[in-house]
């Protein structure tokens, strides 16, 4: 399992560090904490 | 950058976001076309502009399509300002036809000192395209032009043009060509019985490429692209406004209706449309779609909002260098631009943006003129849109109003077996203000084998949803390289977006353990670029503050920045950031 972080962005205002976005995989489901601390949980979907 | 084109001032307040209004269409439209004029061949049948290479259908043909696409803008000039024709646009476009008509030729090149006949319409060539601009420049004005012709004149250019009702199309948006030459044809009475049957086939197989939610794929299995704006629901919409049929208005008005939702979300505030598919030299053409909207009435969009999209287009190009120090459209995005022109483009191809000046048909009282402009869906809050059916998930943000448009479902892969990625398709992600860079790897996910990257080959979408106030879509692939599809591997990955941050996640299964792995971010552009990398973390910032992160966050061993050489359509070569990888195996 690999994850990255992206941002493409010419906001004029600062952003929150890309630093402080992280998440957990399991096999079945990530969790991600974004860097304005709000949380998403998503299953994966399974191999086809 | 100001453009050779010389405008009307701006009008600040009926347009707070554009500063054009419809005189500003009107000029454009009036210099466009003034400045085709010089390369109009004897008899004004063929129009040759300069470039540096044909298209792969010949000069005669190119000449062909710089009459009939230029023909659009001038019918619709010309319609829209009720027959008023200052500068006698239609009695040229009239002779033209007259001489074009007399003799079609099998000949492609001009050597043969013909330099007045148009090609015939044979299966699948390109005057089959021409023919349906023919048409429709014909139908806007039948008042003006047709129906004062002399009836041998009528004769003849009917039965040119009929040929289209009974030559075979490419198996995609080509079969909306003989669709609308049959919808001028039946309204004209000529050949009615295949016109009507051209009518019926368009409509019966545009249907069988419906992926629903108001979204078509392109005839192959995936093909998802501008030409759903500006093919797919354009002909239909116009031929139902045209024929004024409220059957086919329900129908396709209600497709368009649908689309329309999605694809005002595809527009940057810089005015720009996302830079994807192909035929991106077509440019403004990316209007065509939200007039159609407004013409049939049928479209989500506030009339401000039609004109701020429409507008923006139009202006995001011209002021780019979109036109050249003679007037002429170039091939290319901003300016010319090479590696994204297709082998059927000739020097006229890029006046198929003729269908983006649509709006002109709409009265100068209507409220989409009228009405002061009001914000795109990205200038007016962040958002994220999963989109189904085409297998897309659409993220925009306010402070800047770019648009990123990440890709689970697109692919321009034939069905009857993969061919070598497109860029412009095979992208995790495209945007509005980014190309992709081949050599760069950019939005790519590659196993590496001897060090060459796999493709993404078809891509199989596995959904997309909203997920709290962020939104996530996901594909699965079966990586390629060297021309086929590596036994057993499968590659399945998931974006989720919140904000401007995405996170993408992505499963090998199948592969030998440590066959290395990389994933390309955005490239942006610039000719200094700010570049930092430490550690698992690569940043880099381009023109125009444009700046691209991409961090390892789990079964990564490095992050860097790499050579993009050769640049994107939107400037110089920049570095791009790039992961890599051993693979934590099957």
């Amino acid at each position: 399992m690999l994850a990255t972080a992206a941002r493409l962005t010419a906001s004029p205002h600062p952003l929150p560090p890309l630093a402080d976005l992280a998440v957990a995989l399991t096999a079945h489901e990530v969790a991600i904490t974004w860097p304005d601390a709000t949380t998403s949980r998503l299953a994966l979907p399974s191999a086809p | 950058m100001p453009h050779p084109l010389p405008l009307p001032p701006e009008d600040r307040a009926l347009s707070p976001h554009t500063g054009w209004t419809r005189a500003h269409w009107e000029a454009a439209a009036d210099r466009l076309l003034a400045a085709v004029r010089p390369y109009a061949g004897p008899a004004d049948a063929l129009i040759n502009l300069p470039g540096t290479r044909p298209s792969w259908s010949g000069r005669r043909s190119d000449g062909l399509e710089g009459y009939a696409r230029t023909f659009l803008l001038a019918a619709i000039r010309v319609a829209g300002a009720d027959g008023d024709d200052p500068t006698g646009l239609l009695e040229r476009y009239a002779a033209g036809l007259d001489a074009g008509t007399r003799t079609p030729t099998a000949e492609r090149d001009l050597a043969d000192g013909d330099l007045t006949s148009w090609g015939a319409v044979t299966d699948r060539g390109q005057p089959m395209v021409e023919a349906a601009s023919v048409a429709i420049g014909l139908r806007l004005t039948r008042r003006w032009l047709w129906d004062r012709l002399d009836p041998a004149v009528q004769e003849r250019a009917g039965a040119w043009l009929a040929q289209a009702l009974h030559r075979q199309p490419v198996d995609n948006n080509w079969w909306l060509f003989p669709f609308t030459v049959g919808g001028f044809l039946a309204e004209v009475g000529i050949d009615t019985g295949a016109a009507n049957a051209a009518i019926d086939r368009g409509l019966e197989r545009i249907d069988r490429w419906y992926l629903g939610d108001g979204w078509y794929t392109d005839g192959r299995p995936r093909a998802i692209d501008h030409y759903n704006g500006w093919a797919l629901h354009l002909y239909p919409a116009l031929h139902a406004h045209l024929a004024a049929d409220p059957a086919l208005t329900a129908r396709y008005g209600g497709r368009l209706h649908a689309y329309l939702a999605d694809y005002s979300r595809l527009f940057d505030r810089t005015g720009a449309p996302v830079h994807q598919g192909r035929s991106l030299s077509y440019r403004f053409a990316s209007a065509a779609p939200l007039w159609a909207g407004a013409l049939l009435g049928t479209t989500p969009l506030a009339p401000g909002t039609t004109r701020r999209l429409a507008s923006g287009a139009l202006r995001y190009f011209l002021d780019r260098g979109a036109v050249d120090e003679h007037g002429l459209l170039t091939l290319g995005w901003h300016g010319p631009y090479p590696p994204i022109v297709q082998p059927y483009s000739g020097p006229a191809s890029p006046y198929w943006a003729s269908g983006g000046f649509l709006g002109l048909l709409l009265p100068p009282d209507h409220p989409v003129w009228t009405d002061p402009e009001t914000p795109s869906p990205a200038e007016t809050a962040d958002a994220v849109t999963p989109l189904p059916a085409p297998g897309w998930l659409v993220q925009s943000t306010a402070a800047d109003g770019l648009v990123r448009l990440h890709n689970h479902g697109s692919d321009d892969q034939p069905a009857d077996g993969p061919v070598a990625d497109n860029p412009l398709y095979s992208r995790l992600a495209h945007s509005t203000r980014t190309g992709p860079n081949t050599a760069a790897g950019d939005n790519h996910f590659a196993l590496l084998l001897d060090g060459e990257p796999t493709e993404r080959g078809p891509i199989t979408p596995r959904g997309a949803g909203r997920a709290g106030a962020a939104a996530w879509a996901a594909s699965s692939h079966r990586p390629r390289h060297a021309g086929a599809e590596l036994p057993g591997v499968t590659v399945t990955s998931l974006t989720v977006v919140h904000g401007a941050d995405e996170v993408r996640v992505h499963r090998v299964h199948g592969a030998a353990p440590g066959t290395a792995v990389r994933e390309g971010g955005w490239a942006v552009t610039g000719s200094a670029p700010a570049t930092a990398v430490a550690g698992a973390h690569a940043r880099v910032t381009g023109d125009d503050g444009l700046h691209t992160e991409l961090r390892a966050l789990h079964g990564w061993s490095a992050a860097t920045a790499v050579p993009a050489p050769g640049g994107t359509a939107f400037g110089p070569p920049p570095p791009s950031p790039t992961c890599t990888a051993p693979s934590p195996g099957p």
